[in-house]
């Protein structure tokens, strides 16, 4: 299952998201692609992060989706948070979609 | 630049895009590069969220978000404030404890204070011409 953000996410679209992501927890792997989001805060890195966590929790795979398309404005964040050093992140759909349906596991337990 | 903006909107989710497209309105205005003007709509838009999700968070209805933007067309000063339960942990804080931590690193210069008559006054600035040496 392949949830894409396009656009600018904040606070006013982290609900919705989460939404998102909650109804597609019955996957066995998601993956979230930001290759078209313009714009992200934490308020959605934290919402990414709780999906992660439950993907975790339930065996299930989670990846993120971020390259060099990606708008910077996405890279930057991504990159002051070190959200990539605590997600899976691929560069390519593909390749993350495949990554997906190996369980996510937290950094610190791999 | 000698542009200013002087926002007074409710604290709500909705809202904080909103602050963010008023303040890129005055960035493309005043032609401020890409790399600067991102971190600037991100900054404003941490401190807008922080304000919704904990300012008036004990409030029975919600308050305002105050935002003033001026500039000497060298530095762009931006204050957010809130009339809410000024700073004050949180155990039980919905988010990952980001806001701020963004902000200081995207801006130049960032306080927070508590506010004369209450609340919180966030004041962030930036250079308007992006440094090799920005975080």
């Amino acid at each position: 299952m392949v949830v894409a953000l396009a656009g600018e996410h904040d606070l006013s679209s982290a609900e919705a998201l989460r939404r998102s992501l909650d109804e597609a927890a019955g996957s066995p792997g998601m993956v979230v692609d930001l290759e078209m989001a313009e714009f992200v805060d934490s308020s959605i890195l934290g919402v990414l992060v709780q999906a992660f966590r439950d993907a975790c929790a339930n065996g299930r795979g989670f990846v993120l989706v971020m390259g060099d398309q990606t708008p910077a404005p996405v890279r930057r964040v991504v990159g002051l948070t070190r959200l990539d050093q605590v997600l899976p992140t691929l560069p390519d759909r593909q390749t993350a979609l495949a990554a997906a349906l190996t369980p996510a596991a937290a950094v610190d337990d791999e | 630049m000698s542009d200013e903006l002087d926002l007074v909107l409710a604290s709500s989710a909705e809202n904080v895009p909103v602050v963010r497209q008023a303040v890129r309105g005055l960035l493309d205005a005043a032609s401020v590069e890409d790399q600067v003007a991102g971190d600037v709509l991100l900054a404003v838009t941490e401190a807008c969220t922080n304000v919704v999700r904990h300012a008036y968070r004990d409030a029975s209805a919600p308050g305002e978000i105050e935002i003033t933007a001026s500039s000497d067309g060298h530095r762009l000063v931006i204050a957010v404030r809130d009339r809410g339960c000024g700073l004050s942990p949180r155990i039980d804080s919905p988010g990952l404890g980001l806001g701020l931590p963004v902000i200081a690193a995207v801006s130049d210069r960032m306080e927070v204070h508590e506010a004369d008559g209450g609340g919180t006054l966030v004041t962030m600035e930036f250079a308007l011409a992006a440094s090799a040496d920005r975080a």
